[in-house]
C-alpha cells in the first residue's frame, strides 16, 4: 500500500471528487480527515472511507475562516498525530458575465478558492516542517490556463494557485515539503462544469477533447495519488493537467 | 502489480535514467525491451537486472535516429513478445557547444537523436498500438524546454521545447485509438550523461546548482522512476498530451 498510516487531510471532501480521492486514498491505507462546510456530506465520504479500510474523522470548515482552518489541522493532529498530506480541492464555483459581477460575489470567490487555500496550505506547512515531511496537493482546473465566458472570478482563482504553488514550492522545499497542483478539466460531476443543463454545449466539448469524454471524479484519484505519494519526490511547484489532453486542440467551441 | 504483463521499450536503457525506469517497471510486472546504441556494458547489466526480477528482458542495440534501426527495433519486441504497452522515448544527445561555434553535423546529431528519433519510434509503434487499442507513450523532456537559457544548450533545449509540441500533436492525434502521450521534464540531475557533457570549468557551479533548487539537491535517475510509472499506469486515465516538471521545483524560482 502506497499510503500506509498516512494521515490525510481532504477539504472539500464532501464533493465527488473529494469523496472519491478520499475512498482512494483509504484503500491505500491513508486515514483520512475529511473537511467541508458540508458537514453530513463529510460523514458521508468519511464513512466511505472507513468503509474501505481506515479510519476517517468528519470535520465541519469554512476554509475562509483562519480560526476554522487552524482548528481542522489541530483535529487531524489531535486524531491521529500527524499531518503527512493535504489534498485541497473545496472551491467555490461562479459563473456571471463580467458587467454584471457584483463585488460581493467576486470576493466570496477569491475568499473561498484563494484565501481558502493559503491558510489550509499555510496551517499544514507549520505542521509539516517540524516533522519534516509532507506532500501538499492543490486541486484546480483548466479555467486556470485558459478564459471561460462569465467565469473571469473563478478562472482568476483557479490561475492563481498555479503561481501560489510556485512561490510556496520554492520556500518549502528544503523542509521536505513538496505542493503540486492538479488541473482537473470538465469533469462529468454535479457540478455546473458537466453541463448537464446545455447538452448543446456539453456535446461540442466532448467532440474537441482528445479522448473523446469528460473527466470522471475517478479519473482524479491516480494523479492526486502520485503527488501524495513518494513516486512524486522530485517533483514540487508544478501543475498537472488532468483534462484528456484538451490543451493538445485548438479551440473548436463556439461560444 | 501495476503492470502486470505488459510490455516496454526503454530507449536509452544502458545508463541513469532510462535503466531506473526499466527497473521500477519490470517491478511491478512487465517485461522490458532494453534499448542502448552505445552502452553496451550498461544495458546488458539493465537486463541483467530486470531478469533478476523475475521479469524477460530483450537486449536491443538501436540507433534511435535511423528509421530502419528503430523499425527493427519495435519488430523484434513485438516478436519477442507479442504485444507493446508502453514506449518510453528516453534515448538524448546532450551536446554542448556556443551558438557561434556549432557546426551543422553537431546540430543535426542532437536534433535527430531527440526529435527525429522520438517521432520516428512513435510512428513506428503506433500501429502496434492502435491495432491494441491501447498504448502509453512517455518522452523524457527537460527543464530546458521550459528555461532553455544556459551557455552551449542552443540544441538540446531546442530539441526538448519541440518534443514537448511533438508530444501534444501526437495526443492530439492518436488519443482516439486508446494511446496516451505524455511527458516529463527532469531537472538538474546527477546522470553520468550530465557529468560527461559538463565543461570543466563549470565544475563550481554544479556543486552551487544544488543551491539553485527548492529542494537543495540535483535529482537522481531514481527519482524519475516514479513520474515514468505514473504515466504507465492506468492510474493516468484521463491525462494527455501534458508534460511536467520533475525538477525539485528549480523551474519554478523567478
Amino acid at each position: 500500500m502506497r499510503l500506509k498510516d498516512k494521515v490525510v487531510i481532504i477539504t472539500g471532501g464532501a464533493s465527488e471528487t473529494g469523496r472519491a480521492i478520499a475512498t482512494g486514498f483509504a484503500g491505500e491505507g491513508a486515514r483520512i480527515v475529511v473537511a467541508d462546510i458540508n458537514i453530513a456530506g463529510a460523514q458521508e465520504t468519511a464513512a466511505a472511507a472507513t468503509k474501505a479500510g481506515q479510519k476517517a474523522l468528519a470535520v465541519d470548515v469554512d476554509v475562509s475562516v483562519q480560526a476554522q482552518v487552524e482548528s481542522m489541522v489541530e483535529a487531524a493532529v489531535a486524531a491521529f498525530g500527524r499531518v503527512d498530506v493535504l489534498v485541497h480541492a473545496a472551491s467555490v464555483f461562479l459563473s456571471v458575465p463580467m458587467l454584471e459581477c457584483t463585488l460581493e460575489q467576486w470576493n466570496r470567490v477569491q475568499d473561498v478558492n484563494i484565501r481558502g487555500t493559503m491558510l489550509c496550505t499555510q496551517a499544514v506547512c507549520r505542521v509539516m516542517k517540524e516533522q519534516n515531511y509532507g506532500k501538499i496537493v492543490l486541486v484546480s482546473s483548466t479555467a486556470g490556463f485558459r478564459g471561460r465566458v462569465g467565469q473571469q472570478a473563478y478562472c482568476a482563482s483557479r490561475g492563481a494557485l498555479l503561481a501560489f504553488t510556485k512561490s510556496v514550492g520554492l520556500q518549502m522545499g528544503r523542509y521536505g515539503i513538496t505542493i503540486n497542483t492538479l488541473a482537473a478539466g470538465y469533469l462529468d460531476t454535479d457540478s455546473c462544469e458537466s453541463l448537464k443543463d446545455e447538452p448543446e454545449l456539453r456535446k461540442e466539448r466532448i467532440a474537441n477533447n482528445p479522448m473523446r469524454r469528460l473527466g470522471e471524479p475517478e479519473d482524479m484519484v491516480g494523479p492526486a495519488l502520485f503527488l501524495a505519494s513518494d513516486d512524486s519526490k522530485y517533483v514540487t511547484g508544478t501543475t498537472l493537467a488532468v483534462d484528456g489532453g484538451i490543451a493538445a486542440f485548438v479551440s473548436g467551441v463556439d461560444f | 502489480m501495476r503492470l502486470d504483463n505488459r510490455v516496454a521499450i526503454v530507449t536509452g536503457a544502458g545508463t541513469g535514467i532510462g535503466r531506473e525506469i526499466c527497473y521500477s517497471y519490470a517491478k511491478e510486472g512487465a517485461d522490458v525491451a532494453v534499448v542502448y546504441s552505445s552502452s553496451r556494458a550498461g544495458a546488458e547489466e539493465t537486463v541483467a537486472g530486470v531478469e533478476a526480477m523475475g521479469r524477460r528482458a530483450l537486449l536491443i542495440q538501436a540507433n534511435i535516429a535511423d528509421p530502419v534501426q528503430i523499425k527493427n527495433m519495435v519488430d523484434v519486441t513485438y516478436k519477442e513478445f507479442g504485444r507493446i504497452d508502453i514506449l518510453v522515448n528516453n534515448a538524448a544527445a546532450r551536446n554542448n557547444a556556443g551558438l557561434l561555434d556549432y557546426s551543422v553535423e553537431y546540430w543535426d546529431e542532437c536534433i535527430n537523436t531527440n526529435l527525429r528519433g522520438c517521432f520516428l519510434a512513435m510512428q513506428a509503434v503506433a500501429p502496434i498500438m492502435m491495432k491494441q487499442k491501447y498504448g502509453k507513450i512517455i518522452n523524457v523532456a527537460s527543464v530546458m524546454g521550459y528555461r532553455p537559457a544556459m551557455e552551449g544548450r542552443a540544441a538540446y533545449a531546442s530539441s526538448k521545447t519541440a518534443m514537448m509540441a511533438l508530444t501534444k500533436s501526437a495526443a492530439a492525434e492518436l488519443a482516439q485509438y486508446g494511446i496516451f502521450v505524455n511527458a516529463f521534464a527532469p531537472g538538474t540531475i546527477a546522470t553520468p550523461i550530465a557529468y560527461q557533457s559538463v565543461d570543466p570549468k563549470m565544475a563550481v557551479s554544479l556543486e552551487r546548482l544544488n543551491n539553485c533548487v527548492p529542494q537543495r539537491r540535483r535529482g537522481e535517475a531514481g527519482d524519475m522512476a516514479g513520474p515514468a510509472l505514473f504515466l504507465a499506469t492506468d492510474e493516468s486515465s484521463y491525462v494527455n498530451g501534458v508534460c511536467f516538471l520533475v525538477d525539485g521545483g528549480w523551474a519554478a524560482v523567478d
